[in-house]
C-alpha cells in the first residue's frame, strides 16, 4: 500500500528517511545502471570526435597551461615527473568536480518529460549522469597507465589505490550535484555559476602546477575542503606520499556529510520537482 | 498495513478529501517549493489550505474511491484538472492536503513516447523503458517477444526511435506499459496518437486485462465513445471540482448537457 499525502514522508524523522533513500538506492540500482548505458551509448552518437573528447580536453589544458609558463605568467614549478603525467592525473582528479557538477547539475533539467510524466527515483539520474564522469577518469587512468610506461617508468604501487582515496570527492561532488540540480529547475544560471566557479578554482588551487603559494591564495587554499580532496589524493597517486593528512580526513567528513545532506534535500524535493520543471 | 488487510480491501485507489494548488509564477513557484520542503524536514506548519501569493488550487476537495477491476474515466474540459489528478493517483505530484491511498503496482501511459531515448533503437529502448516503469531485466526478457509482436515493431526493432512514426512510438509506450503488469493501469488521452486498428487492439488488450487479471483503470479522454467503450463509472471534474460521480451513461448526458 503506498499513502501520498504532503506530509507522510516527514513525519518518519530523519532516520528513516535516510534509511529509506539507501533502501530506494539498493532497490534503483538496475534503473541507475540502465539510465548510465542510456547516456554512455548516445553521448557521442552525434559527434564526429567522438570519444577522442575525453583525451583533447586534458591535452587543451596541459598546453595552455605549458604555454602560460613558458610565457612566465604562471609557475609550474619544480616537478619530480614528466609533466604530461602530472598534468593529466591533475586534470582528471579537478575533471570529478568539475565535469561531475555540471554534469549532475543538468542531469534532472536535462530529462525533462521523464521527471514530469513518469513515478520514478529521480535521484537515479544524478546517480547514473555522474557515471559518465567516471568512466571519463577511468579512461584517462588508462592512458596515464600508458604516458607512464612511454617514459619507460611504471606507476607507483599506490597509483592503484585511486578508487579509495578519491571517494570523499565523488561524495563531495554528488551532494553539490544534488542540491545544484535542485536549484537548476529554479534558475537555468546555476549551471554558469558552476562552469565559471569551477574555472576560477582551477586557476587559483595549485592544481595543473605545483608551485608554493604564499599569501593570500595560500592562506584560502589552506582552509578550502576542495584542495585537500583533490590535492592529497593526487599526491598518493603520484608520489605514494601524504601531506595534510588531518585536512584530507577533516574534508572527506565534511565531503560525506554534504552528501547525505543533499541527497536527502533531493529526496523529499523531488516531487516539488515534476511539478516544476 | 498488513498484508490480509490487503487483500480484503474493498478499494485500490482512496482519493480523500485531495486538494492540489499550483503557481503561476515561476521563480515563486520554486522558492514555495523550498520553504515547504525546509518547514516538513524542520516539523514545521506549512499552512497548506492557505494560499500563498500567484497560486491558485487546480484541484479542490477531490473525493472518490475505485474498487479493484474497475474502469474509471475522468473526463471535464480542458483545465478541469484530469491530467493532474492522474498524475497525483501516480505519485509523480503530491496532494497539498488529503492523501491518496493506491494498493498495487501502478502503471502509466501519460504522454507517448516519455522515457524512450531518440537515439537508441527500439530494443534498447525496450530495456530502458521497461526498468523505468518498474521492471527487472529478467522480467523483460521473458515479455521481450510479447512487447514486440503487440507493438508491431519487429522489422525496425534496431532502428534508432527517432526514426519510428507516432503510431509506432505509441504502440511501443503502450505494449511496455500493459507487458509491465500492473494492477492499476492510468492512461491520459494518448491511444488517440494511434490508428483505428491499434486502437481496436488497445481497446481489446485493456478489455483483457480488465476480465483476465483484474487490472483497474483510470482513463482520461475528451472522446466519449472511447470512455463509454472502457469505463464503467465517470468522475466530471469541472475547474478542479468534482461535478459528478456517477455510471458513465449518466455522467456523459450532464457532460453534453
Amino acid at each position: 500500500m503506498t499513502i501520498y499525502s504532503s506530509e507522510s514522508i516527514y513525519r518518519l524523522g530523519i532516520k528513516n528517511i535516510i534509511w529509506m533513500m539507501f533502501s530506494d538506492f539498493r532497490k534503483g540500482k538496475e534503473l541507475i545502471w540502465r539510465l548510465f548505458l542510456r547516456d554512455f551509448t548516445s553521448r557521442h552518437k552525434q559527434s564526429i570526435l567522438g570519444w577522442l573528447w575525453i583525451v583533447l580536453m586534458p591535452l587543451m589544458t596541459m598546453g595552455t597551461f605549458l604555454l602560460l609558463n613558458m610565457s612566465g605568467i604562471i609557475k609550474i614549478g619544480r616537478i619530480d615527473i614528466p609533466y604530461p603525467i602530472f598534468g593529466l592525473v591533475s586534470f582528471s582528479i579537478w575533471n570529478i568536480f568539475s565535469n561531475g557538477l555540471v554534469t549532475t547539475t543538468n542531469s534532472v533539467t536535462g530529462a525533462g518529460g521523464l521527471v514530469q510524466k513518469i513515478n520514478f527515483s529521480k535521484d537515479s539520474l544524478v546517480f547514473a549522469s555522474f557515471g559518465q564522469v567516471v568512466i571519463d577518469f577511468l579512461i584517462r587512468m588508462g592512458l596515464t597507465v600508458g604516458i607512464f610506461l612511454l617514459y619507460g617508468k611504471m606507476p607507483p604501487l599506490s597509483f592503484f589505490l585511486f578508487p579509495i582515496v578519491l571517494l570523499p570527492l565523488a561524495f563531495l561532488t554528488l551532494g553539490i550535484g544534488m542540491i545544484a540540480s535542485l536549484l537548476q529547475a529554479i534558475s537555468k544560471d546555476i549551471v554558469s555559476f558552476v562552469n565559471l566557479g569551477t574555472g576560477f578554482l582551477l586557476l587559483l588551487m595549485p592544481i595543473m602546477y605545483s608551485a608554493d603559494q604564499a599569501g593570500i591564495l595560500g592562506k584560502l587554499n589552506s582552509i578550502n575542503p576542495l584542495y585537500y580532496l583533490v590535492i592529497v589524493p593526487r599526491d598518493i597517486i603520484l608520489y605514494g606520499e601524504v601531506r595534510h593528512l588531518t585536512g584530507f580526513i577533516l574534508s572527506g567528513i565534511l565531503g560525506f556529510l554534504v552528501f547525505i545532506f543533499g541527497w536527502m534535500f533531493f529526496y523529499l524535493s523531488q516531487t516539488k520537482l515534476a511539478e516544476r520543471i | 498495513m498488513k498484508k490480509e488487510e490487503i487483500k480484503d480491501s474493498e478499494y485500490v485507489i482512496e482519493v480523500n478529501n485531495v486538494s492540489k494548488k499550483f503557481c503561476k509564477n515561476i521563480k515563486r513557484l520554486m522558492i514555495y517549493g523550498l520553504v515547504d520542503v525546509i518547514k516538513g524536514v524542520l516539523n514545521f506548519k506549512t499552512h497548506a489550505e492557505q494560499l500563498r501569493r500567484d497560486e491558485f488550487w487546480a484541484l479542490r476537495n477531490i473525493s472518490f474511491n475505485v474498487r479493484k477491476g474497475e474502469a474509471v474515466g475522468l473526463i471535464g474540459l480542458n483545465g478541469s484538472g484530469k491530467s493532474s489528478l492522474l498524475k497525483l493517483i501516480n505519485g509523480i505530484f503530491l496532494p497539498d492536503v488529503g492523501e491518496i491511498i493506491v494498493q498495487g503496482k501502478t502503471g502509466a501511459l501519460i504522454e507517448a513516447g516519455v522515457g524512450f531515448h531518440p537515439s537508441l533503437t527500439g530494443r534498447e529502448n525496450i530495456y530502458l523503458n521497461g526498468t523505468i516503469l518498474g521492471m527487472k531485466k529478467n522480467e523483460i526478457d521473458k515479455r521481450f517477444n510479447d512487447i514486440v509482436n503487440f507493438a508491431e515493431i519487429k522489422e525496425f526493432l534496431d532502428t534508432p526511435i527517432k526514426n519510428y512514426s507516432s503510431g509506432m512510438v505509441v504502440r511501443l509506450g503502450f505494449s511496455i506499459a500493459v507487458q509491465s503488469a500492473p494492477d492499476i493501469l492510468l492512461i491520459d488521452e494518448i491511444l488517440a496518437v494511434g490508428d483505428l486498428a491499434f486502437q481496436k487492439k488497445c481497446f481489446e488488450k485493456i478489455e483483457a486485462l480488465r476480465h483476465d487479471s483484474k487490472v483497474t483503470i483510470v482513463f482520461v479522454s475528451h472522446d466519449m465513445d472511447n470512455i463509454r467503450r472502457v469505463c464503467d463509472r465517470c468522475v466530471f471534474l469541472d475547474r478542479g471540482k468534482v461535478k459528478m460521480i456517477d455510471e458513465t451513461d449518466i455522467v456523459a448526458s450532464e457532460y453534453f448537457a
